[in-house]
């Protein structure tokens, strides 16, 4: 959008009208462009995210979606799916007529297969009308929200048909590109190295947003404010204090008709290549200088950097690999992993994994971190549990409890999000009796508001230009290098004894005898 | 709500007391009561349906701020001298997941020249002291003053004032240790984030300084007046003009500067408020135009407004906005989350109180 002058324009570098205000900005008009827009990713999640923050005025006037994928609708087919999608999903019901119709009308759809070079050509033709007609200025998000065999393709595509355009468009007056990257990201090293390298051939580093929904969960930020915005803890933090640190993400779901996904995946490939090991960058990270994308994810690479490789030959020394048997969970029976649909009958992918990590620097040394994921477990939880050492001399020995648990700072990512801090009391009676009592906070009773949902925050902050949230090339690259090696490890030392544990229990019975090696043991969630 | 008891003022405390060593008492074996206080929040009612509205909304206030709540109802037809105190504890109900946190509520009847010395002997120690003065201020009045001494912050509703001097408030405002708020202010903050995001985009915030015509219509007159202060002092205005005024609309010529800020004068500018009084809506209309392009907020519904962006040679933008209407409550626990100076707020006061000198 160009302003006709007939004065000469002094440009404000910051919106005096903003001062004072909560919202910090609204993003620049722009259009996001979704690959894969007729899949449940679109109409489940980033259709209703989109809603929510038009909702909440949140969005730019003329700010539009563009949906390219392979079936043949028309814009006013894609709108109707599209409001299907956010009646069924959106966190707020119902449906709000005069904002839906404001918003879709800036819904369009495109029909392409993701290799016709014809399909780019309209669609560079269909941005520019939007452009004309709604003020996006060329200003625009590509999101991958198709199955990563498609990425390649669409990438080679968009720098082809001369898309890809710049991260600060023409000199700051608009006409910015920036493209997001679904999970996963790569399946080992060779192909994220091979992914990253079609990205660089068309995109500059500060254009790519790989995104890991779980760094937009509001108790994943915490993770920060709590660590760096209290005096407390922060000085306590580290292997004087600390004897170890377990980090659990566990899901009381088997695989759900996404067999055939899974066999290719694998938990370790799944949950610790990304969200796990956010986590664990998250909690070990050093303080960085500022908040923002640059320095966060220098110190969270550091930490991937100083966490001592698994050697394939060290694979039965400090991982642990399940898949489940049948069982039933929470009154639901569930078929052994191999009889799901897509699943081999002797497959050995993994449904569950238990890792320990050691990070050698000077604040985690001896410190370990165990790491625990898996499908058909008895409870769907995510949370890390700081458990600090015990006391160095036990005073009360000639009492009823003469065992003292250990304090543990359990910070629950979901559900009940929240943080609860355990410690020892003294019961109310005449001789020293001690009970573990639990100080705890609860973001629910805490704000009483709905946490905004993580996609939600992580496309506004991609449409405002800020990455702090989303994941840089070397982070990817350092823990897949991690993994990899683990991964190869596996290849060397197949499973002998899958299925090994039962749907509703939590994990193998190796895992616990494994922890206990290092006398320790597994929280009861 | 526990059923109000009757006290001496002299006992409130003891009585405060009594009532929650019975309330322990009684939840014996089942849910622990926590009496919970984070701040003092005063309220000053001059009638009756006031102070039965502040009971109201103290309910829902606790169960966000838990605070000791003191209503003072001054009756000033009561010439019997009589002081009426009464005092009730507010709990949420408990859940499996919490304990149930009551806070409680003094409520106290003054004839007016008895109410200046009620409320510091009640206050818990070292909390932030919040008042909320309901209905027309009496800045100067013996009460007030012995207030203000006291309070950190102090909440009023400029849509509840007939007629009065902003000026006094924008003094009042200057103080270092009172920090004072509108809810008219708040009522409007939507509208703010609706204009400011207009000009977000960096290509657009030029139009701020070639501003040539400003509009604003409302039905609630001193909303009008806090917008244009607001717009005035963000974007540097000076030296208003009342240049023609006819009923309840009033056009002023204004010098805005050049870049932005206040230290350059710039061209000319018409701004034209119509009030047109009514109770329903505050703000109804805003125009922001320049040579070339139009920026306009209408409200269509009493949750709604439409936005329009014409620019010269470019396709008219249109689109519905929706407008989250707090109640009475939902507007003081948003007060009560901030103990500091508005700075944003003060300056606009300022600017509107200029309007008028």
């Amino acid at each position: 959008m160009t302003f006709p002058q007939e004065e000469p324009i002094m440009t404000l570098s910051t919106n005096p009208l903003r001062e004072g205000l909560r919202q910090h900005l609204t993003p620049e008009p722009c259009i996001m462009v979704i690959f894969g827009a007729t899949g449940d990713l679109t109409r489940r999640k980033l259709v209703p995210a989109l809603y929510h923050l038009a909702l909440e005025n949140l969005l730019p006037s003329g700010f539009s979606v563009l949906g390219f994928a392979r079936r043949p609708w028309s814009h006013e087919h894609f709108r109707e799916q599209m409001q299907e999608g956010v009646s069924q999903f959106s966190r707020n019901q119902p449906i709000n007529p005069k904002v839906w119709e404001s918003f879709s009308e800036g819904l369009f759809y495109l029909a392409s297969s993701f290799d016709d070079a014809d399909g780019y050509r309209n669609l560079r033709e269909a941005l520019e009308k939007i452009d004309r007609e709604r003020d996006t200025n060329g200003n625009r998000v590509f999101y991958l929200a198709t199955p990563p065999s498609a990425y390649a393709k669409i990438i080679a595509q968009i720098g082809q048909a001369g898309l890809a355009g710049t991260s600060s468009g023409r000199h700051g007056r608009g006409g910015w590109t920036r493209i997001i990257v679904e999970k996963p990201f790569g399946r080992d090293l060779v192909t994220a190295q091979e992914l990253n390298r079609q990205l660089a051939e068309v995109f500059q580093e500060d254009q790519i947003y790989r995104i890991d929904h779980y760094l937009g969960k509001e108790t994943v930020q915490n993770i920060l404010v709590f660590r760096f915005a209290n005096g407390i803890f922060e000085p306590l933090w580290n292997r004087r204090y600390i004897d170890h640190i377990q980090i659990t993400a566990s899901e009381s779901i088997g695989v759900e008709g996404r067999g055939t996904y899974y066999e290719e995946a694998g938990t370790l490939r799944d949950m610790v290549q990304n969200h796990i090991f956010q986590l664990l960058s998250l909690v070990a990270m050093e303080p960085p200088a500022a908040f923002d994308a640059t320095a966060v994810r220098d110190e969270k690479v550091k930490v991937l950097r100083a966490i001592r490789p698994i050697s394939p030959d060290e694979v039965e020394e400090y991982t642990v690999r399940g898949q489940y048997d049948a069982g039933s969970i929470s009154g639901r029976l569930l078929p052994r992993y191999r009889e799901e649909r897509g699943v081999s009958a002797d497959s050995l992918t993994e449904t569950f994994v238990a890792l320990k990590l050691v990070i050698d620097n000077w604040r985690w040394a001896g410190v370990p971190f165990y790491l625990r994921s898996g499908k058909a477990l008895p409870k769907r939880n995510t949370e890390i549990a700081i458990q600090f050492k015990s006391v160095p001399h036990m005073l009360f020995t000639n009492t009823a409890t003469s065992r003292v648990e250990p304090n543990i700072l359990a910070l629950r990512i979901q559900p009940n999000e929240g943080i609860s801090l355990k410690f020892s009391a003294k019961m109310p009676s005449p001789t020293v009796q001690m009970q573990s009592v639990n100080m705890d906070f609860g973001y629910g009773t805490s704000f009483g508001i709905d946490p905004p949902e993580a996609y939600e925050r992580l496309l506004l902050d991609c449409m405002l230009g800020d990455s702090t949230l989303f994941t840089r090339r070397d982070e990817v690259e350092t823990a897949w290098a991690l993994l990899t090696s683990i991964l190869e490890g596996w290849q060397l030392y197949p499973p002998q004894d899958f299925p090994n544990y039962e749907a509703g229990t939590w994990g193998p019975k190796a895992a616990h005898e494994w922890i206990a090696r290092d006398g320790r043991r597994w929280r009861r969630l | 709500m526990l059923t109000p008891q009757p006290v001496d003022v002299q006992a409130i405390e003891a009585e405060l007391t009594r009532i929650w060593t019975n309330m322990a008492e009684s939840k014996k074996g089942s849910h622990v009561v926590l009496r919970a206080c984070l701040l003092n929040l005063i309220v000053v009612a001059q009638n009756q349906q006031d102070a039965d509205e502040a009971t109201q909304v103290i309910t829902r206030i606790t169960e966000d701020h838990p605070c000791r709540a003191i209503v003072l109802f001054v009756d000033a037809e009561a010439t019997d001298g009589h002081v009426d105190a009464w005092v009730t504890a507010h709990c949420q109900m408990p859940n499996e997941k919490s304990e149930q946190v009551c806070c409680e509520q003094i409520f106290v009847r003054v004839s007016g020249f008895q109410s200046t010395g009620i409320v510091a002997p009640l206050l818990v120690a070292d909390l932030p002291v919040f008042v909320w003065w309901m209905g027309p201020l009496a800045l100067g009045s013996p009460l007030s003053e012995r207030l203000q001494s006291l309070a950190d912050r102090w909440v009023f509703d400029g849509s509840t004032f007939d007629e009065w001097d902003p000026s006094i408030l924008y003094r009042l405002s200057q103080s270092p240790s009172l920090a004072i708020s509108d809810i008219n202010w708040s009522r409007i903050t939507p509208w703010r984030e609706i204009i400011a995001q207009f000009f977000d985009p960096p290509h657009a915030r030029s139009s701020l300084t070639q501003l040539s015509r400003v509009l604003i219509e409302s039905e609630d007159s001193w909303q009008a007046w806090l917008m244009m202060g607001w717009l005035s002092s963000r974007l540097g205005w000076q030296s208003p003009k009342l240049n023609i005024q006819q009923t309840g609309t009033f056009t002023f010529h204004v010098q805005r500067a050049q870049d932005g800020d206040s230290s350059g004068h710039g061209d000319a500018l018409q701004v034209t408020v119509t009030c047109s009084p009514s109770s329903k809506h505050g703000l109804t209309r805003l125009l922001l135009q320049t040579p070339c392009a139009q920026f306009e907020i209408e409200r269509v519904a009493a949750d709604a407004v439409s936005t329009r962006i014409s620019i010269e040679g470019h396709e008219k933008l249109e689109r519905n906005v929706m407008i989250r209407n707090l109640d009475l409550a939902q507007y003081i626990c948003g007060e009560l989350e901030i103990l500091g100076h508005d700075k944003v707020f003060e300056e606009a006061l300022r600017d509107s109180v200029n309007l008028f000198l």
